[in-house]
């Protein structure tokens, strides 16, 4: 038989006063599982979040799709806008100045309202522009002169898109009446005439800000241009055989001495309505990333404060239970003395017993949580494995640290148990 | 085998006073010697033992144990030391509460492990009439059991002095005589007894006896 030895004396004491090594314990395990716990709903939570996001990522994929042929769609029967230009105007000028200097006969625009084999073109507006210098003000515009829309000769008429400016009335683009503080009803002057202002347009960013709408025939008196303009707008060219060439051919066919050009391009509007398709399924995704992510940070706000406090609660209840215990065991710590055991082994026994606690709580915590988390798992529709939730590497690291802290929390009563003078207890008798 | 040379030890007394217990305290004691020290309580003579036993650093003096200057040793030294030489008995026993009468006596091996402790152990469980009681915990033991599992821990290492702080104050006649001819037989071993009481019947034992008055030891 061998003889005694000081892991029998911890494992003697310990089974002599369980309740005191059963309250460490469980504190040791609650802590162990509270962290555990915590470490594993935030995992849960993230890998919900990335299945959530990327079922969310296809979802909103298949509706781009869907709304990007929707698109297509809408903007296929939508048609498109073409201009008639003189066909002198030079169209490098055109495209670099967005501005027609050329001009053709008014008449031109009647021709083809009246023309009962147009079939493409919904809305013809006939213009008259002019860049030129303001005399009464001293300053750049560009003076339109519109007549609203062509009646159509030989088929009803569609709403109106652009309404006509009254003669001895103007409209103000957004530059203009901002700076020379135009009211609507105010009178200006231009190239010595009064004008009436009828209409105050809001910001558009463009050249339109310092543009000045009158009336068709003023704008031609004014700048001696009768019977002239600069561009017919055909807007809302649609039928089901309509492009581009087609179109062109068929006006060209009535109005030889003209050109026409495509307003705005239909791949340009396909392409605007695909991206901003693509925007809104950005938005709609980055929103649902914002909002598990204010989640997630509120869940680990509510960790962070949760298990600090447990693991504090926990480290002073072992202090208190080791104090306790060694308190208790005053006496005997005396008698170990005088049987001839040193400091350094006194401080054994009581570090020995933290350790075994450290260890036992931290896997009767791991276990729990294990369990907690395998049940918490069965309940869930996603097939999460716990090796996902939990990793093993927190495992370990939890089963090391553990035993460590509880030795930690340990290390001053056993350091009191150790200095504890014998010669005082053993005196006391 | 021991000898105390100009021991001077004082304590703390109420508002700082400084209480003698020993004062200029020499004893010597020879191998198989049995010594008694009767004197009241309080007088120090548990004092004296805790010096004696290297548990108590005297301000002056020094304790010598075959020559050699305990309290010169450093702590750890002296530990092992009294594991070695020193054999403890008191008069409320002190036996560890959760270990049994064989972890109890086994006790005396912590500090340093020894070979044969079973047949040593059957020895003094046998000597002491424990056998049946082996298994038993200190509460579960009459008295004078717990004082005879107390020798048998402070025998077990065979040491070479017993100090023995009232050994039989808490004990029935019958039980302090197996206590006293244990202490008897110890020292006819070779061994040396340094035992203190305040009871003049117990000294009949002894070799020899002196009273402690003022701190000082007294041949009676």
């Amino acid at each position: 038989m061998k003889g005694m030895n000081l892991t029998l004396l911890v494992l003697r004491e310990i089974i002599h006063r369980r309740l005191n090594f059963l309250l460490g314990l469980l504190s040791v395990a609650c802590a162990t599982a509270c962290l555990m716990t915590a470490v594993f709903l935030l995992n849960l939570h993230d890998r919900r979040t990335e299945d959530l996001i990327a079922t969310k990522q296809a979802d909103l994929e298949r509706q781009t799709k869907a709304m990007e042929a929707e698109f297509r769609e809408i903007t296929t029967r939508m048609g498109f806008n073409i201009l008639i230009l003189p066909k002198d105007q030079n169209l490098g000028d055109f495209y670099a100045e967005n501005y027609a200097d050329k001009t053709m006969p008014e008449v031109y625009a009647k021709q083809l309202a009246d023309e009962p084999n147009i079939v493409t073109v919904r809305h013809l507006l006939p213009m008259l522009q002019a860049k030129m210098t303001w005399p009464e003000q001293k300053r750049k515009i560009l003076l339109i002169g519109v007549k609203g829309e062509m009646p159509w000769a030989h088929r009803d008429n569609k709403k109106p898109i652009l309404r006509p400016v009254e003669p001895g009335t103007v409209a103000v683009g957004y530059e203009l009446h901002q700076s020379l503080d135009l009211k609507a009803g105010d009178t200006l002057t231009l190239m010595g005439t009064a004008f009436e202002v009828a209409d105050l347009h809001p910001d558009q960013g463009t050249i339109g800000d310092i543009t000045l709408w009158i009336d068709l025939g003023q704008a031609q008196q004014l700048l001696e241009k009768p019977g002239q303009i600069s561009l017919i707008q055909a807007l809302e060219c649609a039928c089901a055989w309509a492009d581009l060439p087609r179109v062109r051919k068929e006006i060209q066919g009535f109005l030889p001495d003209t050109q026409v050009i495509e307003l705005r391009s239909k791949a340009l509007a396909r392409a605007e309505a695909r991206q901003e398709a693509t925007r809104m399924t950005e938005v709609l995704l980055d929103s649902e990333k914002k909002a598990q992510l204010a989640l997630k940070k509120e869940r680990e706000k509510l960790s962070a404060i949760l298990v600090p406090l447990v693991l504090v609660a926990c480290v002073l209840l072992i202090v208190i239970l080791a104090y306790l215990n060694v308190r208790e065991r005053r006496m005997e710590i005396g008698i170990l003395r005088a049987l001839g055991l040193h400091t350094a082994q006194i401080f054994q026994v009581f570090l020995g017993k933290a350790l075994l606690l450290g260890l036992l709580g931290a896997g009767i915590g791991i276990l729990g949580a294990m369990v907690l988390a395998a049940v918490c798992l069965r309940g869930t529709v996603e097939s999460y494995s716990l090796p996902d939730t939990l990793p093993p590497a927190l495992i370990v690291t939890v089963a090391l640290v553990t035993p460590l802290v509880t030795a930690l929390s340990s290390w001053l009563p056993a350091l009191m148990a150790a200095q504890q003078d014998p010669a005082l207890v053993l005196r006391e008798e | 085998m021991l000898e105390l040379a100009q021991v001077h030890k004082t304590y703390c007394g109420p508002r700082g006073a400084q209480i003698p217990v020993l004062s200029e305290t020499a004893l010597t004691l020879k191998p198989k010697e049995f010594v008694a020290v009767r004197g009241p309580s309080g007088c120090g003579k548990s004092t004296l033992l805790l010096t004696c036993g290297g548990l108590l650093t005297p301000e002056r003096g020094k304790v010598l144990f075959r020559d050699l200057d305990v309290y010169a040793q450093s702590a750890q030294q002296r530990a092992r030391w009294r594991a070695r030489h020193i054999g403890f008995v008191f008069q409320q026993f002190h036996l560890i509460p959760y270990l049994s009468v064989r972890h109890n006596i086994l006790a005396a091996t912590l500090p340093q492990p020894r070979r044969e402790t079973q047949t040593r152990l059957d020895e003094l469980l046998t000597e002491f009439g424990l056998q049946d009681r082996a298994d038993h915990l200190p509460a579960a033991l009459s008295v004078g059991e717990r004082q005879r599992v107390g020798m048998a821990r402070a025998l077990f290492n065979e040491p070479d002095l017993i100090l023995a702080d009232e050994p039989t104050g808490n004990l029935d006649p019958e039980n302090s005589d197996i206590v006293l001819r244990t202490l008897t037989s110890f020292t006819e071993a070779g061994g040396t007894v340094l035992m203190v009481t305040h009871d003049p019947s117990m000294e009949r034992f002894a070799d020899r006896r002196l009273t402690m008055e003022a701190g000082a030891l007294v041949a009676v």
